[in-house]
């Protein structure tokens, strides 16, 4: 299929943890970049094909603050420019690699890969619940064997839950009710859902040290960010004044049409001085996470994204219709044609057309 | 409740609002609201003041791109939209500017009286149904304080290089807001007020049609009606204007109108007759429809919805003649139906 994913967006090209003294070579958007951490400390993405010969630069070594190819050892600046060749003495004029805005707010380096000048007009989002005040966080990533838009919609309707994750259900939801509420602004999406009283599931047990001899209540509440950020929560109230708080944040980023990096962080606001819950959480979200991949990549295998999108519609897609309506929006623009033309789901992008609509 | 302070994304839910959740309310689809608070105001001309709007507590605000607009909401019965005139970059401050109307509906006599800073409104939106699609080169054309949506789309133009001039009319030049800022870019903008040179050249400033130009106008309804009239010629979909009050005679019942009809949400499986003197959307939402409206005047396009089936009797400002034509979308405030049955998709 075409691919379906806005190009003026930030995504997250890698966690901050990966970017280190080596070099990161990864297809993100289509496009092959490498990545890089100069002395500075500063993150810098290229384009990871050598200008010569398309030799990918991240099988190349580091010298200084150049990039240098590993096949015949063209040497690249921080800007993408060819700053040597070994075999003549003049540099080729003009010979560059794009080089990407990148912007680092940990744990996440952002990157932009759409019309250059148009990065300045948008900011990667503030993801408060990474930057430690008030919540600790962990997280993994994964390369998921699927379009982007079936990871956002898997998460965006969490009535899966009783039959993906039945371990982790609460006892006595195994039928989730509707959404409450889904409000909509242009480019962003807040699902919640209250939860009937019930009692803790194992999980939820062991995290919050919370007797289990009553029922509590529960909220499940989201937001689409944009087409790279979905965030969700699960609030428990423990009825003891103290409001326990578990929120994924899911960062999409499409590599191709048919596979998806995801960067999930687990975080959450209670318990922060004992690691032990924060590794029992990171240990369940990390299983429920291999649940939802196999569901998800077993969705891609056989109906692929344009199937599923082409699948009824229940009322727990209140929230997915309208991220469709807001993706199709930003390819729509993008791609130079009026939002009116396009579909609703946001199947493929239109052909590019170089001026204006027909 | 004892909840540890956490500044989230401001359309996230606040935490501490759980223990109010006494019963599952309703479930509804509804547009993004927050009370925001002005942190900022500014008389930029006669009659013109600019707001700064914040979120109390400081969280980012959501996404919004160049065209967009935000529903002010002073109380139930006084809604009034007003285009976002800051940087799409800034996301913790919505700016809005507004012209004290002397046919005010009120709006703007609130804002221009009632909104000091500090004082808090609620806010709905943003949305955009006049978004900058992609394009090689922009004609913007301003009336008045139809300039608000244009200066993020001046923004946006330069920031992916793209060629753009803006013709910039008013009644007189102290009228004219952000007329200052817009110095700064030269030859591109052409100010035109009223009393020193007439009304806006349009056929010297639109020339022949052009395949590699869109033109973008937001004003007064006689101004955009003679753009609408000079780009006649124009190839379809290249002019896209903004209403923010019902275009003349587009309530106007096209022939062949019915006066009752069917309507049938795909989706929820509910049938509906709409009566003679009742709209769509009064229809549905009483029939328990979860239904996105607004101005309920056809102009700001909330209650949009896609038609599956049947021909609508498109009575908004929102779409495009190109775009009514193709019926398969309409707006459930003002539209009504031209077959006796209209599967919509809800």
């Amino acid at each position: 299929m075409t691919p379906n994913y806005p190009r003026d967006c930030w995504y997250v090209a890698a966690t901050s943890d990966e970017v280190g003294s080596g070099l990161l070579g990864r297809t993100l958007l289509d496009r092959p970049v490498v990545l890089y951490r100069l002395a500075s400390g500063e993150v810098v993405a290229l384009e990871d094909r050598c200008a010569h010969r398309g030799y990918p630069l991240s099988r190349g070594r580091l010298d200084g603050g150049l990039l240098v190819c590993g096949y015949h050892g063209l040497r690249y600046d921080a800007a993408g420019a060819c700053a040597g060749v070994p075999s003549q003495p003049n540099v080729p004029y003009g010979v560059r690699v794009r080089a990407y805005p990148v912007r680092e707010q940990p744990p996440f380096v952002w990157i932009w890969l759409g019309q250059p000048g148009r990065s300045s007009l948008h900011s990667p989002p503030a993801l408060p619940w990474l930057s430690g005040d008030g919540w600790s966080s962990s997280g993994t990533t994964v390369c998921v064997a699927a379009n982007y838009m079936l990871v956002h919609e898997h998460y965006l309707d969490l009535t899966h839950i009783p039959e993906v994750h039945p371990e982790e259900t609460p006892p006595g939801l195994e039928q989730l009710p509707p959404l409450d509420h889904v409000s909509v602004s242009e480019m962003s999406v807040t699902y919640t859902r209250t939860l009937p009283p019930a009692d803790l599931a194992d999980w939820e047990a062991e995290a919050t040290g919370l007797p289990r001899d009553r029922e509590y209540k529960r909220r499940h509440h989201g937001t689409f960010i944009s087409p790279a950020i979905l965030a969700e929560g699960w609030q428990i109230d423990g009825g003891d004044g103290q409001l326990y708080e578990q929120a994924r944040i899911h960062a999409v980023t499409p590599e191709s049409p048919a596979r998806t990096h995801l960067f999930s962080r687990f975080a959450h606001n209670f318990a922060l001085d004992r690691a032990l819950v924060g590794q029992h959480l990171h240990a369940v979200m990390a299983k429920v996470m291999r649940e939802d991949v196999a569901v998800i990549e077993a969705i891609e295998a056989t109906a692929g994204y344009e199937g599923s999108a082409s699948g009824i519609h229940l009322t727990a897609d209140a929230g997915v219709l309208q991220v469709r309506r807001i993706v199709a929006r930003m390819l729509a623009t993008e791609t130079g044609r009026t939002p009116a033309e396009a579909d609703r789901a946001p199947r493929s992008a239109p052909a590019p057309k170089t001026a204006r609509p027909g | 409740m004892n909840v540890s302070p956490t500044a989230t994304f401001a359309g996230f839910v606040a935490a501490e609002k759980l223990a109010d959740v006494v019963s599952t309310p309703k479930f509804e689809v509804e547009e993004l609201e927050t009370d925001l608070v002005v942190a900022g105001r500014d008389i930029l001309a006669e009659g013109v003041v600019a707001l700064s709007l914040v979120d109390p507590t400081g969280r980012p605000l959501p996404e919004w791109t160049p065209g967009a607009h935000v529903d002010l909401v002073p109380n139930a019965s006084l809604v009034r939209q007003y285009s976002l005139c800051g940087s799409p970059a800034d996301t913790g401050t919505w700016r809005i500017a507004v012209l004290r109307d002397p046919q005010s509906r009120g709006g703007s006599d609130f804002v221009h009286d009632k909104l000091h800073v500090g004082f808090s409104v609620r806010v709905r939106g943003p949305r955009n149904h006049f978004p900058l699609v992609s394009a090689p080169r922009y004609q913007f054309i301003a009336g008045g304080i139809g300039i608000t949506p244009m200066l993020p789309m001046i923004e946006a133009a330069e920031a992916a290089g793209a060629a753009w001039q803006l013709a910039y009319g008013g009644r007189k030049r102290a009228s004219m807001a952000f007329v200052g800022d817009l110095a700064a870019h030269g030859e591109r903008v052409t100010i035109w007020p009223q009393d020193e040179r007439g009304l806006l050249d349009l056929p010297g400033i639109l020339g022949s049609a052009r395949d590699d130009t869109l033109v973008y106008c937001c004003g007064p309804e006689p101004l955009l009606s003679a753009v609408e009239g000079a780009c006649a010629s124009w190839p379809a979909g290249a002019l896209h204007v903004e209403r923010f009050a019902a275009k003349p005679g587009a309530d106007q019942p096209a022939p062949g109108a019915r006066d009752s009809f069917e309507v049938i949400c795909q989706r929820s499986g509910i049938t509906v007759t709409v009566p003679a003197g009742r709209s769509v959307f009064e229809v549905l939402e009483d029939a328990g429809v979860s239904v996105l409206g607004s101005c309920l005047e056809g102009v700001c396009g909330t209650c949009e919805a896609a038609v599956i089936d049947g021909t609508p009797d498109h009575r908004d400002s929102v779409l495009s003649a190109e775009e009514q034509a193709r019926n398969d979308a309409m707006m459930l405030c003002v539209s009504r139906s031209l077959s006796d049955r209209l599967v919509i998709d809800l």
